[in-house]
C-alpha cells in the first residue's frame, strides 16, 4: 500500500508539475488554439452551438457567441424564423465570413444586416476552416430549412486545394466530382484530437503529429494550398479545377432547385491587393523567397470567378475596392493576420451591398451606416474595475489580519502596491503594443524567463530543499498532499525571494 | 572527529560541539543573546563552542540538527487537513512560519554558519533526546525512555542503547502526549505554557491530588503506560491560543484560571489540579518504566530524556519506585539538551565512534579569567576588593552566609542547561527561613511559593536528604531529583524545604565542582550545615547571566548583598547601573502554536 501511495504521490507531483508548466505556456500565449467547432458529419465540422469565447492576439481580441443553431448570430435567428416580408441573405464562406479577427460590429455581415435594416437581413454562415465542397455540403442538407432568397458564397484561395481532398489533416471532410457529386456521404467522427493538439506542454515537447502538406517548385518549399498561385495551379492545378467546378456546379444545381439567387464572391488574399506586402512580406516569408515573377496571387480570384461563371452564377469582384482602399492610404488587412481588418470588412461590406443593389437582389440600404456601433462599455476599464475590486478585498482582509494597523493606512499600503503592480503589468502591455509584434513576443518571453531565472537564483540551493521536500511526501506516500504542498512551496519561494530582493518584494507580497 | 550539534526554530536554541567523543562545549543561545528562550539560529553558542573547542569551522566534520524538520512538516499539514475548518487560524498561521522560515533549516545553517550542505546532517527529535541521555550515561547498555511534548510526530519513545547504538523500540504519536496534558493543566492553571510548566510543579505540594479520577477521565492510559487523549476536551491541535477546549472547563466545572491571577497567590483549587496532573504523571511514568523494563530484557539501568525529564518530582520516584537500579538524566533533558544528542547520534550511531566518557558536570559554558574580571571592574569604575587565598575566601562567603547575606556566586564555566548548579547562582543560608521570602521578594521577584533548592555536598548529603548512595545519581548532580529532606533535619533547613518536605537537591562533588564544594565545606564547618540555598543566578523572566557584565546588572537590580567575581568581592553600596548589559525581563511563554509546532 505505501508503494502504491508513493507512486499515486509520484505521479500527482508530475500531474502538478505539468499542470503549472500548462498554466504558464499559457499565460505566455503558447497555448493551443481554441476550437470553435466540432465534428459534423455532413461538413466535417461545424461552429459548436452556444459556445461563448475568447480569442485574442496582438492585433485583434475578439469574442464569439454562437446560439443554439450553431451560427454567430443572435439567438433569434433560427431556421424556421424568417420573416415572409424580409429578404434573407445567406452568407457561407471560412474564417473571413466569420468574423476570425474581428468583432461582430466590424464584420462585414453584420455591417450589411445593420445597412439593410428590416428589409433583409445577412446570416453568417462562415465557419472557420470550411473549404468551398463544406460550404456546398451545408447548403445542400441545411440550405432550403432557412428558406434564403439570396446565397452568397465568399471563397478563399486556400479553398482551391483543399476542394481536392477528403481529408483536412485528420479531419474528414466531403468533395465533390466534376460533376457536381459528393464523393463521401456520412463522414466518421475522428474522435478526440491528439494530445498535442490541446496542450501547450505537449506541444512544446511532442514532435508534430501532422502537419499541413507541402510541395516542391524550382527548389522551393511552399505549402500545397499555395500551390494554386503557380501558373497552372501548381502541381495540383487540374484536380483544383475539376473538384472546384464539382462544388460550384452543385451549388448551382441547388440554387436552380430551391429558386435562389446565388452570388459568387472571391475573397482576395493580402498579397494580391497589397504588391508592396507580396513583395516584401509573402513572397520571402511564406513561399520561400520564390521569385516574384513564379506566382500570381489573382490566380485564385480569377480561377474563382472563371469556374463560377462557367456554372452561370452571378460573380463580383472585390479587388478594385480594396486595392482603392489600400491608395487612399487606408490598410485592409491586418499586418501579421491574413484576414481582413475592420477597414477591408467595410469596404467588402460596401462592395457587396453595391452589387446586390444593381443586381436588385437586394434594397439599397436606408440607413446608410457601414459600421454598427460598438457595444456600449462600462466608463470604468476592465482593469480599473479589477483594480479597485482587489484594493476593497485585500485592503479588508489586511484590516482584518493586522487590526492594530489604522484602515486608512492599510487601505493606502495595499492600494498603493496594488497600484505599482498594476502600473508595470499595464504599462509593459501598453509597450508590448508598441514594439512589433514578433519582438513582443520575445521580450515577453525573455522577461518571464529572466524572472524565473532570477527566482531560481535567488532559491539558490534552496531548489534542493523543495526536491527534498517533493521527495519526502512521495516517499511517505502523501499523494492526497501534493497540491497543497505545492501551492506552500510555491508561496514559500516567492517569500524567500521576496525576503533577500527588496525590488521584488512590493510585488510578490502584493500576491499575498 | 568534530561534531557540531544545534537545536533551534523551537525554544531554548543552543549549541554542543563534541571533539573526539568529549563534549567540549555546550550553551544555549539566550545567555549570550539574552533573549530569554530565545529559539534564532544560535551564532553567538556557535561562535562560543567552535572558539571553546579550539578549532575553525572547516574542521568541523558534522553539523547536525536535532530533528528533521520535513517530518514535522508533514504533521502540521495532515493535523491541519484533520481539524479543519477549526485549524484554519492555526494552519495560515503555522504555515506561514513554515513556507518563510522552518523549512529552509538547512540553507539557514549552511549560509548562517558557513557550512557546507554536505556535512549537515538531521537527526529524528527523540533520538536526539535519547542519544544526550545514553551516550553521556556511565552505562554500557542501559533502557531510554524518552517523553516530551511533541517532537515530529513522536511524543514519547521506549528503547535501548548498548555500547554506541540506540535502538528506539515503541512511540507514542501525536497528539497524545503526556508533556502536553502536562501543558494543558499548566494553562488550566494559569500559566504560561513551555514556561509555567515548573511553577505548577512547584505547586503541586500545597494541594491534594483530589481530582486524579477526573483527569483520568479525559485519557486512557495504558499498561504500558501508552496514552490516548480524548480531543474532544483538547484543542492544541488546532487552536492558535487554547490547549484546552471548553468542555474541558465544563468538566472539572470551573473555568481555567485567569493568568493575571497565577502569580498572586495560591488558590486551593488549582493546587488540588496541580498536585492531580503531578499524581497522575507520576502515575503514567510509572506504567511506562516496568513495561521498558520489561521489553529491554530486564536491564538495570534507564536513561531518562525529553521535556518530561524535567520534573524532578517524578524522577525521584521513579529512581525510588520504579524498576530500574539505576537512573541517568542528562543536564538538560529538554529541547536544549537536543543539540548534544543530536551530536551524539552522528558521533556514535552514525560514524560508529566509541563512546565518550559519562558527562558527570554540567560546566560546559563559557567563562572568564581574574584578569577579564578584574578589567571589567576597572572599566566600569566599579570598587572591589580581592582575596587572593582560596580558603581565606571561601570562609569570607560562608561568614556572610551565616551572618544572613544574600551572594551573587559567578565561578568557573556557566552552566548546561536550565539549573544553576554553583557556576551562575545565587546562593543564601538555608537555615533561615526568612531567606525564602527575601529572595523571592527582593532578588527574585517571583511567586512567594516557588521553593529554593538546596546543595549539599555529596558526601554528606544522605545525612540529610533520603537519598542513600549519593555519588551514585547522576540526576541529583544536576538538580533533577527532589528527594524529601529527612525529618529531624527539616527545622535545620527551613528555607529550602518545601511545604511537603521535600527539596529539590544538588550534591556537589569535590572533583568537578572544587570552588563550589569548598565554599560549602567552609560554610558546613562553620555552622554544622554543609548545605547552602542555591538558586539561579537571575531575575525573573532573565536568562541566567553569563559574563561578569550580566552578573552586576542583575545584583544591581536587586537586593543582593554581595556579587563574587571568583575571589573578587563587589558590595552593595557599589551598585550601578552600566549600559552594555540590557536583556528581555519577561518571557511571555509560547503560544500554542509554538508548543506544538
Amino acid at each position: 500500500m505505501r508503494l502504491f501511495n508513493s507512486i499515486l504521490a509520484a505521479v500527482v507531483a508530475i500531474l502538478l508539475f505539468g499542470g503549472a508548466m500548462e498554466g504558464g505556456l499559457r499565460l505566455l500565449g503558447f497555448g493551443p488554439p481554441k476550437t470553435l467547432n466540432r465534428f459534423d458529419a455532413v461538413t466535417g465540422w461545424s461552429k459548436t452551438p452556444g459556445l461563448r469565447t475568447h480569442r485574442s492576439s496582438r492585433e485583434y481580441a475578439v469574442d464569439f457567441s454562437f446560439n443554439d443553431a450553431g451560427l454567430r448570430e443572435d439567438q433569434d435567428v433560427q431556421p424556421g424564423s424568417k420573416d415572409p416580408e424580409r429578404l434573407r441573405v445567406l452568407i457561407l464562406g471560412d474564417s473571413f465570413v466569420l468574423g476570425y479577427s474581428v468583432q461582430r460590429e466590424n464584420l462585414f455581415v453584420d455591417i450589411l444586416d445593420a445597412r439593410w435594416g428590416d428589409e433583409a437581413e445577412a446570416i453568417n454562415v462562415g465557419t472557420e476552416g470550411w473549404a468551398t465542397d463544406q460550404a456546398v455540403a451545408w447548403l445542400e442538407s441545411e440550405g432550403s430549412k432557412w428558406q434564403p432568397d439570396v446565397v452568397l458564397l465568399m471563397p478563399y484561395e486556400n479553398d482551391l486545394y483543399w476542394n481536392t481532398q477528403e481529408q483536412y489533416t485528420r479531419y474528414p471532410k466531403p468533395r465533390y466530382s466534376e460533376l457536381g457529386e459528393r464523393s463521401q456521404g456520412e463522414l466518421t467522427d475522428p474522435g478526440a484530437a491528439p494530445l498535442r493538439d490541446r496542450s501547450a506542454l505537449a506541444r512544446l515537447i511532442l514532435p508534430k503529429s501532422s502537419s499541413l502538406p507541402r510541395i516542391e517548385s524550382k527548389g522551393h518549399s511552399l505549402l500545397a494550398e499555395h500551390g494554386v498561385l503557380l501558373a497552372g495551379g501548381g502541381p495540383n492545378g487540374d484536380a483544383i479545377r475539376r473538384h472546384t467546378q464539382g462544388c460550384l456546379k452543385a451549388l448551382a444545381n441547388w440554387a436552380a432547385k430551391t429558386d435562389t439567387k446565388v452570388l459568387v464572391c472571391p475573397i482576395p488574399a493580402h498579397s494580391a491587393v497589397d504588391e508592396t506586402y507580396a513583395r516584401e512580406v509573402f513572397g520571402p516569408r511564406v513561399l520561400g523567397g520564390m521569385p516574384r515573377d513564379s506566382w500570381d496571387a489573382n490566380r485564385p480570384v480569377d480561377l474563382f470567378l472563371e469556374l463560377a461563371a462557367a456554372e452561370g452564377l452571378a460573380t463580383v469582384d472585390p479587388r478594385q475596392a480594396l486595392i482603392t482602399s489600400l491608395e487612399n492610404g487606408e490598410q485592409p488587412y491586418f499586418s501579421i493576420d491574413w484576414h481582413l481588418n475592420p477597414v477591408g470588412n467595410k469596404v467588402l461590406a460596401g462592395v457587396l451591398h453595391d452589387e446586390l443593389a444593381r443586381l436588385d437582389w437586394a434594397p439599397e440600404g436606408t440607413h446608410g451606416a457601414t459600421t454598427l456601433p460598438a457595444p456600449e462599455k462600462s466608463p470604468l476599464s476592465t482593469p480599473a474595475l479589477l483594480y479597485l475590486l482587489l484594493v476593497t478585498v485585500l485592503g479588508t482582509i489586511y484590516c482584518r489580519l493586522y487590526p492594530q494597523e489604522k484602515p486608512l493606512r492599510a487601505y493606502g499600503l495595499v492600494g498603493a502596491l496594488l497600484g505599482l503592480v498594476f502600473g508595470l503589468v499595464l504599462g509593459s502591455a501598453a509597450l508590448l503594443d508598441i514594439l512589433p509584434p514578433d519582438l513582443g513576443r520575445v521580450l515577453s518571453t525573455v522577461v518571464v524567463l529572466a524572472l524565473l531565472g532570477f527566482i531560481a537564483w535567488k532559491l539558490g540551493d534552496r531548489v534542493t530543499i523543495i526536491a527534498g521536500v517533493m521527495g519526502a511526501f512521495i516517499r511517505r506516500g502523501h499523494w492526497y498532499l501534493m497540491p497543497l504542498l505545492v501551492i506552500l512551496l510555491t508561496v514559500g519561494s516567492l517569500l524567500v525571494v521576496a525576503a533577500s530582493s527588496p525590488l521584488v518584494a512590493p510585488f510578490i507580497y502584493t500576491l499575498f | 572527529m568534530n561534531v557540531l550539534g544545534l537545536s533551534f526554530d523551537y525554544h531554548d536554541s543552543s549549541a554542543a560541539l563534541i571533539k573526539d567523543g568529549v563534549l567540549v562545549a555546550a550553551a544555549s543561545e539566550e545567555r549570550f543573546s539574552r533573549v530569554k528562550h530565545d529559539s534564532s539560529l544560535p551564532k553567538l553558542a556557535v561562535e562560543f563552542a567552535i572558539q571553546k573547542g579550539g578549532i575553525t569551522r572547516d574542521e568541523l566534520d558534522w553539523v547536525v540538527f536535532y530533528e528533521k524538520p520535513f517530518v514535522k512538516f508533514e504533521r502540521m499539514l495532515l493535523t491541519g487537513l484533520a481539524t479543519f475548518p477549526r485549524s484554519a487560524g492555526v494552519f495560515r498561521e503555522s504555515m506561514q512560519r513554515w513556507v518563510s522560515d522552518k523549512l529552509w533549516v538547512k540553507s539557514h545553517m549552511a549560509r548562517k554558519l558557513g557550512v557546507p550542505k554536505k556535512k549537515l546532517l538531521f537527526a529524528e527529535h527523540h533520538m536526539s533526546h535519547a542519544a544526550a541521555s545514553f551516550f553521556t550515561s556511565p552505562f554500557a547498555d542501559s533502557a531510554i525512555l524518552t517523553v516530551d511534548g511533541a517532537g515530529e510526530w513522536t511524543t514519547a519513545t521506549m528503547g535501548i542503547g548498548r555500547g554506541n547504538k540506540i535502538e528506539l523500540l515503541k512511540e507514542m504519536r501525536f497528539p497524545h502526549s503526556l508533556g502536553l496534558l502536562y501543558s494543558a493543566f499548566t494553562a488550566y492553571c494559569g500559566f504560561e505554557i513551555n514556561e509555567g510548566e515548573y511553577k505548577l510543579m512547584g505547586m503541586h505540594p500545597y494541594g491534594t491530588p483530589r481530582y486524579t479520577d477526573k483527569i483520568k477521565q479525559l485519557i486512557e492510559v495504558g499498561e504500558d503506560g501508552s496514552l490516548w487523549h480524548d480531543m474532544r476536551y483538547f484543542s492544541y491541535h488546532f487552536s492558535r491560543n487554547d490547549t484546552l477546549s471548553t468542555a474541558f472547563e465544563e468538566h472539572f466545572g470551573r473555568p481555567r484560571r485567569d493568568p493575571k491571577e497565577s502569580d498572586k497567590s495560591l488558590d486551593p483549587y488549582y493546587c488540588d489540579m496541580a498536585a492531580s496532573i503531578q499524581a497522575v504523571t507520576e502515575e503514567v511514568l510509572l506504567k511506562m518504566l516496568p513495561h521498558l523494563h520489561e521489553v529491554s530484557g530486564g536491564m538495570k539501568s534507564v536513561c531518562l530524556s525529553g521535556g518530561v525529564a524535567l520534573n524532578s518530582v517524578a524522577n525521584y520516584k521513579l529512581m525510588r519506585d520504579g524498576p530500574f537500579e539505576e537512573v541517568y538524566i542528562h543536564p538538560a533533558p529538554g529541547d536544549d539538551g537536543g543539540a548534544a544528542g543530536a551530536a551524539y547520534w552522528a558521533y556514535n550511531q552514525i560514524c560508529d565512534q566509541p563512546r565518550g566518557p559519562a558527562l558527570d558536570h554540567a560546566f560546559l559554558g563559557s567563562e572568564y579569567s581574574d584578569e577579564q574580571i578584574e578589567a571589567f571592574l576597572r572599566e566600569n569604575d566599579i570598587p572591589y576588593e580581592h582575596i587572593a587565598d582560596d580558603q581565606a575566601f571561601y570562609q569570607f562567603v560562608a561568614k556572610a552566609l551565616e551572618e544572613g547575606q544574600v551572594c551573587g556566586w559567578f565561578r568557573g564555566r556557566f552552566e548546561w542547561g536550565p539549573r544553576a548548579l554553583g557556576a551562575r547562582s545565587i546562593i543564601a543560608d538555608p537555615r533561615r527561613a526568612e531567606m525564602k521570602e527575601k529572595l523571592n521578594s527582593t532578588i527574585k521577584f517571583r511567586e512567594a511559593f516557588r521553593p529554593f533548592a538546596p546543595s549539599v555536598l555529596e558526601e554528606r548529603a544522605d545525612e540529610f536528604f533520603e537519598i542513600p548512595n549519593a555519588e551514585k545519581h547522576f540526576p541529583a548532580r544536576f538538580m533533577l531529583y527532589v528527594a524529601p529532606v529527612r525529618a529531624e533535619k527539616r527545622d535545620v533547613l527551613p528555607a529550602i524545604t518545601h511545604e511537603d518536605g521535600s527539596g529539590r537537591l544538588q550534591t556537589v562533588f569535590k572533583d568537578t565542582n572544587p570552588g563550589y564544594h569548598q565554599m560549602i565545606k567552609a560554610f558546613g564547618d562553620l555552622t554544622g550545615v554543609p548545605v547552602v540555598m542555591n538558586t539561579s543566578f537571575n531575575l525573573k523572566g532573565e536568562p541566567i547571566v553569563e559574563s561578569p557584565a550580566h552578573a552586576f546588572n542583575t545584583f544591581s537590580l536587586s537586593g543582593m548583598d554581595l556579587l563574587l567575581l571568583h575571589n573578587f568581592i563587589i558590595r552593595a553600596d557599589a551598585k550601578k547601573k552600566i549600559a552594555e548589559t540590557r536583556f528581555h525581563l519577561r518571557h511571555e511563554g509560547d503560544s500554542v502554536l509554538q508548543m506544538v509546532s
